[in-house]
């Protein structure tokens, strides 16, 4: 097989593109993070630097190259800098370090100036290369990074660019470029080749990073980032609710489920942009979090309902603790910078009217929120059930409480 | 003068105020709008720009286009630059000013590459970051950008080699400025929007939160009340408080799966469903203290007081009921412990009374007893009797645990007019006592069907009482009348009158008007029971200062139903006073 440099640069420069162009728009789509942002920075830095060595194969002079190569040494350098704030390290130093090295890896070329040649101030980029690929190993060994196993392939990536650019610069110096072995294994095909593998790599493992950040379902919805407020999805809590009715029946104790719901979530997140959405988002989550019960379990449904399964005597009690909840998630709201008051709708239902199944009491709050927020204003419904539980309640007064109790 | 000193001095400050407002209002147009977007409308606008510009680099590769490559990449990179820079730089933190360089730098970047290919019509790139600019950075930002774009447009076709003039030379400033114009307009438009919305935001909010708070106010007072309160709306729903769902909790039985049984106010009646309170209240019925036993007798039971009222909203509409219970058990057992007791306490008072009776009987038949002791022995034996009369009155509206009193009557077919003129001529001498003149004028011929003792006794007690409560020197007016179906008796006095509180508690039990006057406060219930005993009614009518009627209605002949009374009617037909009672307002107090 025969592949002139040209062809290899091309092919190379479209793999790069495609990734980075796709991992660019999703970071921006799905999840605005500082690590995700840097990551971005180093696909973008690798997309100029491939258009930088196409221009130079198609025949560009020693700017070119001077340009691929800086540009090359802040992709790798950008991959660095963004595990370092992934782990949540200081990276003012850093950007000076890269900064440095995209200037030696610059100036080298440009000091051979247009005499220098295709192999121009190459050494000094490989040096520059194998020192941050190896800090960027560092880091993925250890804080937040290394609690992940993910990140053991991303560890590899830069290990084995290490490894690679140190070789290469060894190689070059000991052999020389037009050695059949250097041309073998370290010229530019061989490069390329080794480029696109690790490019595809790290663009895996970072996505798979940022998505474990940012949630994998999006972030306007009511689902935290990483799911370190500890709130239950949906299966998880439907069966922590299935338990703990079985356990309360037993016992004759009252429960209760409040369900919440801000479905004016995706449009805040339209009109004032997903990073408003998301701050609505987790404002709500607090609240929820900090107004209730310590043992209460608060679940998601991975879009727009949070629920709150607390125990509750009567209606009147849980009543009681979704007012709370309502006041609370108001204020929490109105804090907000940037962002209208969405429509909050509340619902509960107590097991004393729906008995103790955790389906029937979790939808009929459900629909009691979906009719709190269809009437406008933040207040609370109590779920009623259609069959009473006390005869003749027709024609007697209804238990219940004043203002929010409400019985057709 | 002064006033045209005065009218200058305004114009000068009209004109000072227009100056300043003028002023604001351009400060407020050069000031770049700020909602903490611009990060991101950075981003996307860089981010737009570099996929172009990448584009067009992969098209110069592939297509080898002739041009200064060298010129042309440098633009390239540092757009690319650029974007890079703008990902990573919290713009968010920074003066809203400084995004603006990364624009007009991009205008550098584009200057390069259309330098280095006059024909590529790369100029139109620009679009890209005057829009931004007249978009982010306000006034300032769009004439800032255009000004840019000219000169250096300008520039570039002087310096160029431009093969000749054309129209598309001159049709791309005029392009940039029109999309920059709408641009900037589009974004102040929306800024406008955007604050409009924000101030309403922050009225929407703060009303709501007043309301919460008052909600909360209510919810509490409510809540703390000790008694039920239910607010039934226009469209049926029910809101209950705290204290009625404790009620409703303490009315159940002790399974807490049905409620106790419902009784009338006589705690012996089992209440219709059709008449619950609530159901009442359901129905629009609007009603006093109606008190419902709950619980069957001789077990552990409640009584409730519940009053229901209509509620109007702001336009006088109708908002639904309010029903208001009160748990009277105590109040309720109170009273009938007082009658146990009275009714005990006479009946062992009556025993050695009958026996003391007797024995004045026997004393007063004896011969030869001196005159003195015989007038002695009547005063005592005349108290005596007296004394069983009260002690008998008592016993009888005590004689039950029910509220009302069980009278035997024996109805004959009895001439109604000798039985009142009988009755004046007995109290006529206490009424001579007062100087209170009593009228028989009006005592037709009438015959009723009645108990003839029973009726005497109502007759006595009524012009007794006129007698007793009348004024001083007054009169004391009876009226006898009637038709086939109904005959009345009317007792109608000059005194002080009643107020209204009164009139509607004139027929319970142990009321009494006046502590002034003596008597046992049962008259007037015992008078009630007699009447309605024979099917009738009584009924009561005064004014204060002016006088107080009776009416009592009563069957003329035997076998005859009375229809419904109108209190006002029938006392307006016996000429008697205005304000109308009914002896039946209480009957359930």
């Amino acid at each position: 097989m025969t592949l002139d440099l040209f062809s290899v640069n091309v092919m190379t420069a479209a793999v790069v593109l495609i990734v980075g162009v796709i991992y660019v728009s999703e970071t921006l789509i799905r999840r605005d993070e500082v690590s995700g942002r840097h990551w971005s920075g180093a696909f973008l830095a690798g997309i100029l630097t491939t258009i930088a060595y196409v221009v130079w194969s198609a025949g560009g002079g020693w700017a070119a190259i001077a340009a691929g190569n800086a540009a090359f040494v802040a992709a790798t350098g950008f991959i660095w800098i963004g595990c370092r704030s992934y782990n949540g390290n200081r990276t003012g130093w850093a950007y000076a370090t890269v900064g440095a090295g995209m200037v030696i890896a610059f100036v080298a070329v440009a000091a051979a100036g247009p005499d220098g040649g295709d192999w121009a101030g190459v050494v000094w980029m490989y040096a520059v290369l194998t020192v941050l690929a190896s800090l960027g190993v560092w880091e993925t060994a250890r804080g937040r990074l290394a609690q992940t196993r993910t990140t053991i392939a991303l560890g590899v990536v830069l290990g084995v660019e290490a490894v690679y650019t140190a070789a290469r610069a060894i190689a070059f110096l000991m052999l020389g470029p037009d050695d059949s072995t250097f041309e073998m294994w370290f010229a530019s095909i061989p490069a390329s080749f080794v480029t696109i593998a690790l490019v595809i790599t790290a663009a895996i493992v970072t996505s798979i990073l940022r998505a474990g950040r940012a949630g994998m379902r999006g972030y306007t919805n009511l689902v935290a980032a990483d799911g370190a407020d500890r709130i239950l999805t949906e299966p998880q809590f439907r069966a922590t609710v299935t338990d703990v009715l079985e356990r309360a029946a037993e016992k004759g104790i009252g429960i209760g489920v409040i369900a919440m719901r801000i479905d004016d979530l995706p449009f805040i997140a339209k009109a004032f942009g997903n990073e408003v959405g998301r701050h609505v988002a987790v404002a709500a989550r607090d609240a929820v979090r900090r107004t209730v019960e310590p043992l209460a379990i608060i679940g998601d449904d991975g879009a727009t309902v949070l629920w709150v399964c607390d125990t509750a005597w009567d209606a009147t009690e849980a009543r009681r603790q979704a007012t709370r909840l309502a006041t609370a998630v108001f204020e929490a709201l109105r804090a907000v910078p940037d962002a209208v008051v969405p429509v909050v709708g509340i619902g509960v239902a107590v097991a004393q009217d729906f008995g103790y199944s955790a389906g029937d009491l979790i939808d009929a709050a459900d629909a009691a929120s979906v009719r709190s927020a269809k009437t406008g204003d933040i207040s609370v419904l109590i779920a009623e059930p259609s069959h009473p539980a006390l005869p003749e309640s027709h024609a007697t007064p209804v238990a219940g409480s004043w203002p929010c109790r409400l019985s057709p | 003068m002064g006033n045209v000193g005065t009218r200058s001095a305004r114009r000068g400050e009209d004109r000072s105020g227009r100056r300043s407002t003028l002023w604001r209002s351009l400060i407020g147009e050069l000031t770049p709008y700020r909602d903490g977007t611009s990060a991101r409308v950075a981003v996307l606008q860089q981010l737009m720009l570099g996929l172009v510009v990448l584009a067009v680099a992969a098209f110069a590769i592939i297509a080898a286009i002739p041009g200064d490559l060298t010129l042309f990449f440098t633009g390239v990179g540092v757009v690319f630059v650029l974007t890079i820079v703008t990902l990573l730089v919290p713009w968010n933190a920074l003066s809203p000013w400084a995004v603006g360089i990364v624009p007009v730098l991009d205008i550098v970047a584009i200057l390069l590459m259309r330098a280095a290919f006059p024909e590529s019509g790369l100029a139109l790139l620009w679009l890209f970051p005057v829009m931004w600019m007249s978009g982010a950075l306000g006034l300032v930002g769009y004439i800032a950008a255009n000004l840019f774009i000219w000169v250096s447009y300008g520039w570039v076709i002087a310096v160029g080699q431009e093969s000749a003039f054309s129209f598309a030379l001159l049709l791309l400033p005029i392009v940039v400025l029109a999309v920059s114009t709408g641009a900037y307009l589009s974004v102040r438009r929306f800024a406008a929007q955007r604050k409009l919305l924000d101030k309403q935001a922050l009225v929407l909010g703060q009303s709501l939160e007043r309301t919460q708070h008052q909600e909360q106010l209510v919810t509490q007072v409510l809540d703390s009340v000790d008694f039920g309160v239910i607010r039934i709306s226009a469209d049926g729903v029910t809101i209950t408080n705290e204290a009625q769902a404790r009620m409703q909790h303490a009315l159940m039985t002790a399974d807490g799966q049905n409620r106790l049984p419902a009784f009338d106010a006589d705690g012996q009646t089992p209440l219709d469903p059709e008449r619950m309170p609530v159901a009442r209240a359901r129905r629009g019925e609007v009603f006093d203290n109606q008190i419902v036993w709950f619980g069957s007798p001789d077990t552990t039971r409640r009584a409730l007081s519940v009053t229901a009222r209509r509620l109007r909203d702001t336009q006088g509409g109708d908002a639904g009921v309010v029903v208001i219970s009160r748990d009277v058990t105590a109040e309720r057992t109170a009273l009938f412990a007082r009658d146990n007791v009275v009714a005990s306490v006479s009946h062992e008072l009556r025993a050695p009374l009958t026996a003391i009776v007797g024995y004045l009987d026997l004393a007063l038949e004896t011969d030869g007893i001196p005159e003195k002791v015989r007038g002695d022995l009547d005063v005592a034996m005349h108290n005596a009797e007296r004394m069983i009369q009260i002690i008998s009155d008592i016993l009888s509206a005590t004689s039950s645990s029910k509220s009302t009193v069980d009278v035997t009557v024996s109805p004959e077919n009895v001439d109604l007019q000798r039985l009142v003129i009988e009755s004046a001529a007995a109290w006529q001498p206490t009424a001579l006592e007062r100087r209170i003149t009593i009228f028989t004028d009006d005592v037709q011929p009438t015959h009723a069907y009645v108990d003839p003792a029973r009726m005497r006794q109502v007759a006595d007690n009524l012009i007794s009482n006129a007698i007793k409560y009348g004024r001083e020197g007054g009169s004391v007016q009876l009226a006898v009348y009637g038709d086939a179906v109904a005959s009345y008796v009317l007792v109608r006095d000059d005194g002080i009158g009643l107020s209204p509180d009164d009139q509607n508690r004139l027929f319970r039990r142990f009321f009494r008007a006046s502590t002034d006057v003596g008597g046992t406060g049962l008259g007037l219930a015992i008078c009630r029971d007699i009447v309605r005993a024979h099917g009738g009614e009584i009924i009561v009518g005064s004014e204060q200062g002016v006088g107080t009627a009776f009416l009592v209605r009563v069957p003329a002949q035997v076998d005859v139903t009375l229809p419904p009374i109108d209190p006002e009617e029938a006392l307006s037909i016996s000429g008697a006073i205005t304000t109308a009672g009914r002896s039946d307002m209480e009957a359930t107090g």
